[in-house]
């Protein structure tokens, strides 16, 4: 150790010093840890949005007590359809068309020689093809045939077997039976009644609705229409892009639409998660800016205790210069030690939160995020570029002869 | 500037220093032009109070709190800047301050060995293991003439103030100097002591081809060689 180092290090206060920097590390491992989390969660969050495909979502206005009492209008105008379209969310949106007429659906189930009959009002709806998420073999139909195809929701098929079936005592139905079953479809409207037959040909998770195919329910309107029913969409169904999920989150919050949210689950988790990731690196950044000038305070402390031998040094000729690098050079090491363990540190959570997730059947990065780093070290960068300038304010009142 | 082989003169351009305005109303060295020249041996003579350490700050560039000029060589000190005073300290003028300012906790080695350390600043090379034993013999020789030798070892905190001022002067005397500039150098120290003293410096400023401006209590202090200056 050479004679200077000797003089300077006299006078610091190991345990001052150590507070200090252990300030310094905690708030900085709070900052690494929740940004490297974020990260991790957020790729796990995009990986599984792939993995699903594109985002289907049926939304709609909400509906309010105005809605009840005929007041409020519900249905989308264009130029809120327009709007959607054009937000970068979303990849396209399609509109329902419902019926305009009545139509009621009955089935016969033989039961103890008799026949008991199921009859139901239907609410049938269409959508562009490209929005189904299953594709029937038989999903087509002209003006020539008599049968109409319809997907039902999955939602149905279990109600009426875990529900309604074991409550009347009804046989349960498998899917590939009620392929099997016939159904009739009653038409009544302007043109006159009309008897089809129906088909199911297949079961949708995606759409909660009864579907015909769209040339059918435009034939049919056409023929069986009543006036009184306009031409209004009242849901939509779009698909959202597949890293946009809490962005459409929020869009859908914003404008007062409903979606059936399940699908947005993960982009609520996200929201969820940034918040209070974001809450934690708050508090990491509230501690770095106390700890750091609680740093500086200790270093302002030291060089004010080392005042008569960093008045000598300078008296007998020691460059100011040199002063200020030793302090640098300290300070630098002092900051470059919390990083390295800071990061080691690190590392040992990430293995932690690692396992915890792959518990969860999700795979997270291996290496730590380069970005979290490198800014990290940025910070570093700046938190000791802050200490130099605490350093040369002070010794450089020191080096000229005192003007009073 | 500093560097040359030529030692710069001190010149004193009507300075007065703030605090004694009301003290020096005549001219002496304050508020006249006077020069110390280069090579030559002064003598500030002068009772308490009338800024003989003033005039060690001023000229070691620890004050700044005068009117007038002070010129080292030919450059007004005024346009100074940290470079220039660090140079100036440690290569131009080598001082004993009155107060010593020695490092408490360092031996009496350590601390006469601090300005060569000092002087080596600028370069990247350390001083080498010889040249350190070569100055340390001669360290040596000086120490044991004034009487320390044994005490050279120790940090300084234990040393009575006599003592200490012997090292202070070694301090001053084991660099390269173009001015020796001692305030009250020998106020702790016996007869027999002091003469040691000045002898010493008076070969090694003769060696260095130094001036030297030494400040005393008494003009009883005067010392053979001086130029006697009263302020």
């Amino acid at each position: 150790m050479n004679l200077i180092s000797k003089i300077l290090y006299k006078t610091q206060k190991i345990s001052q010093l150590i507070s200090a920097i252990f300030g310094v590390f905690l708030g900085f491992l709070l900052i690494l840890t929740s940004s490297q989390l974020f990260t991790d969660f957020k790729n796990i969050i995009q990986g599984s949005e792939q993995a699903i495909g594109s985002q289907f979502l049926v939304i709609n206005k909400k509906i309010s007590l105005l809605n009840t009492f005929n007041i409020g209008n519900s249905s989308f105008t264009e130029s809120e359809i327009e709007e959607i379209e054009s937000n970068p969310c979303f990849k396209k949106v399609g509109k329902f068309t419902t019926n305009k007429f009545e139509a009621q659906a009955s089935i016969q189930f033989p039961i103890e020689n008799t026949y008991t009959e199921i009859r139901t009002d239907l609410f049938l709806e269409s959508v562009d093809d490209d929005f189904l998420d299953i594709k029937p073999k038989d999903w087509h139909w002209n003006t020539k045939v008599d049968e109409i195809p319809i997907i039902l929701p999955n939602d149905f098929i279990n109600l009426y077997n875990f529900n309604y079936a074991p409550g009347r005592g009804l046989p349960q139905i498998s899917k590939s039976t009620i392929k099997l079953a016939n159904f009739k479809i009653e038409i009544r409207g302007i043109g006159g009644n009309s008897v089809y037959k129906g088909k199911i040909v297949g079961f949708s998770n995606r759409i909660t609705s009864v579907l015909v195919p769209y040339t059918f329910m435009e034939y049919a309107n056409k023929i069986y229409g009543l006036s009184q029913y306009n031409n209004e969409s009242l849901r939509l169904i779009v698909e959202a892009k597949n890293n946009e999920l809490s962005n459409v989150q929020n869009y859908i919050e914003k404008k007062g639409y409903e979606a059936n949210s399940e699908l947005l689950k993960n982009g609520k988790i996200a929201n969820l998660l940034q918040a209070i990731l974001s809450i934690i690196a708050f508090f990491g950044a509230i501690m770095i800016v106390i700890s750091v000038s609680s740093l500086i305070l200790y270093i302002q402390l030291s060089i004010t205790r080392s005042k008569f031998e960093i008045e000598t040094l300078l008296k007998l000729g020691f460059s100011h210069h040199k002063i200020i690098q030793w302090y640098a050079y300290k300070i630098a090491f002092v900051l470059a030690l919390v990083y390295a363990i800071n990061v080691i540190v690190l590392v040992f959570i990430k293995s932690q939160t690692n396992a915890l997730i792959e518990t969860f059947g999700f795979e997270a990065p291996k290496v730590l995020n380069v970005y979290v780093l490198l800014s990290s070290f940025l910070i570093l960068l700046i938190i000791w570029s802050f200490q130099i300038i605490a350093v040369y304010r002070q010794i450089f009142k020191l080096a000229l002869p005192l003007k009073n | 500037m500093l560097n040359s082989a030529k030692e710069p003169s001190i010149r004193f351009a009507n300075i007065i220093p703030k605090p004694l305005i009301e003290v020096h109303l005549e001219k002496s060295i304050f508020k006249s032009d006077f020069a110390f020249e280069c090579g030559n041996w002064y003598q500030l003579i002068a009772p308490s109070g009338k800024g003989k350490s003033t005039v060690v700050g001023i000229i070691t560039g620890t004050r700044g709190d005068f009117n007038g000029d002070l010129f080292i060589g030919e450059i007004n000190a005024a346009k100074f800047k940290y470079k220039q005073w660090s140079e100036w300290r440690s290569y131009g003028c080598s001082a004993v301050f009155q107060d010593l300012l020695l490092f408490p906790q360092l031996s009496g080695f350590e601390n006469i060995f601090l300005p060569l350390e000092i002087q080596n600043q600028g370069s990247t090379k350390k001083i080498s293991k010889s040249e350190i034993e070569l100055n340390k013999n001669k360290v040596k020789e000086w120490a044991e003439k004034l009487g320390i030798l044994n005490k050279l070892d120790q940090p300084i905190f234990k040393l009575s103030h006599g003592q200490m001022q012997r090292v202070a002067i070694l301090r001053a005397l084991n660099r390269k100097f173009k001015w020796l500039v001692m305030d009250e150098p020998f106020s702790h120290l016996d007869e027999v002591n002091t003469s040691v003293a000045i002898d010493l410096i008076i070969n090694e400023a003769k060696s260095q081809n130094a001036g030297i401006i030494m400040t005393s209590l008494n003009s009883k202090d005067l010392m053979s060689g001086f130029e006697l200056i009263t302020i």
